[in-house]
């Protein structure tokens, strides 16, 4: 079984599966975040009316929440990013041992199979590739 | 709408846009409650044709506001009646702006509301017992609100003691802010509180109304 170390490849499939699971995961969430948070304190300061009340009770709350915000959001965005890049390297990762295994083979190694990971979701392709480059071999 | 005879300074006749007066039991169910710390007393009295808004402020912040939609025109002006029974005890009377004792025998709110409430401006009228007329500042919570002390001096009572105030919002604004309102009038409000002082406000309110200014031929 290979065992792929690096977590950020060259191919250029990671990269893009990397960005497609950024947007998915972080354009949902600035969304709501962003309706919620305008919403929420919107409706409070509608509540309050009264300007004293506003900046008196309100805005301090959201500077609090604000100071909160800008401690957790690199955390969280680190954590994003990691997952990811998790899934994006699941994704990609496999396409990458395919193509080298094969090009392998291609190159005149007729011996060489593909390996890839028990649970890569292209194991079933893999060994598809492998039993017809025995066949071939025979 | 009624015409009536000018009623300050400024010249010409004004025509009444929309009043906001207390001219029954009724009158307070058009205005919306907001209660900060106690509850100021609010009610509707009548001295002779007078019918006006009693406030009693024991350690208390509570004011009332009604919404509305007005663009602030040299035009436009705002008038109301106002009397102070009682002013809240002050160990700084000298200081406009002052947070830890941020208290008002009487203010009126006028409240250039933006989509975005933070964003909104006010400018609140105020009667003092010992600052000039015409003294200002910025209020100690934000400088999007501006304090300006229109009316000065000793509380009164009885017929004598109401003193009729007549302001063009624009041109308070164009003073204080030092531009031009980007919004509309949106909310008209009124408080007499006493919370920060612990202490006791006690002032009268009535005929509160836009009109607007004709110039006669």
């Amino acid at each position: 079984m290979a065992w792929r170390m690096k977590w950020f490849m060259r191919h250029p499939i990671q990269a893009k599966y990397l960005l497609l699971v950024l947007l998915a995961m972080l354009a949902p969430m600035v969304l709501m975040g962003f309706c919620f948070y305008t919403l929420v304190f919107d409706l409070m300061a509608r509540q309050l009316v009264f300007p004293e009340a506003i900046f008196a009770n309100l805005v301090p709350v959201i500077d609090r929440i604000n100071n909160l915000l800008s401690l957790t959001l690199p955390v969280l965005a680190l954590i994003i990013l990691w997952c990811a890049l998790v899934i994006s390297h699941r994704f990609a990762g496999p396409i990458e041992r395919l193509e080298k295994d094969l090009d392998q083979i291609l190159s005149g190694d007729s011996r060489h199979r593909v390996h890839l990971r028990k649970n890569d979701d292209l194991s079933g392709v893999a060994d598809r590739v492998n039993a017809l480059a025995r066949r071939l071999h025979n | 709408m009624s015409v009536r005879p000018a009623s300050s300074s400024p010249g010409g006749t004004f025509q009444e846009l929309r009043s906001f007066s207390f001219v029954n039991k009724e009158s307070p169910k058009d205005w919306e409650q907001k209660i900060f710390k106690g509850s100021t007393d609010y009610q509707i009295l009548r001295e002779g044709s007078l019918h006006f808004l009693s406030s009693d402020s024991a350690d208390a912040a509570s004011g009332l506001y009604m919404k509305t939609r007005q663009d602030a025109t040299p035009e436009l002006f705002l008038s109301w009646k106002w009397r102070v029974r009682s002013f809240p005890k002050k160990q700084h009377p000298e200081m406009l702006s002052n947070r830890a004792e941020d208290d008002f025998a009487a203010r009126i709110y006028v409240i250039f509301l933006a989509s975005n409430l933070f964003r909104s401006d006010v400018l609140e009228y105020i009667w003092d017992e010992s600052l000039p007329v015409d003294a200002s500042s910025d209020s100690p919570y934000s400088e999007r609100i501006k304090l300006l002390v229109v009316r000065s001096g000793p509380a009164g009572q009885g017929i004598d003691g109401w003193r009729q105030e007549l302001r063009n919002p624009l041109a308070d604004y164009e003073k204080l802010f030092g531009k031009k309102p980007k919004h509309p009038i949106g909310i008209i409000a009124l408080m007499s509180d006493s919370d920060n002082t612990r202490s006791q406000a006690a002032a009268d309110f009535a005929e509160i109304s836009f009109k607007i200014q004709r110039n006669d031929p």
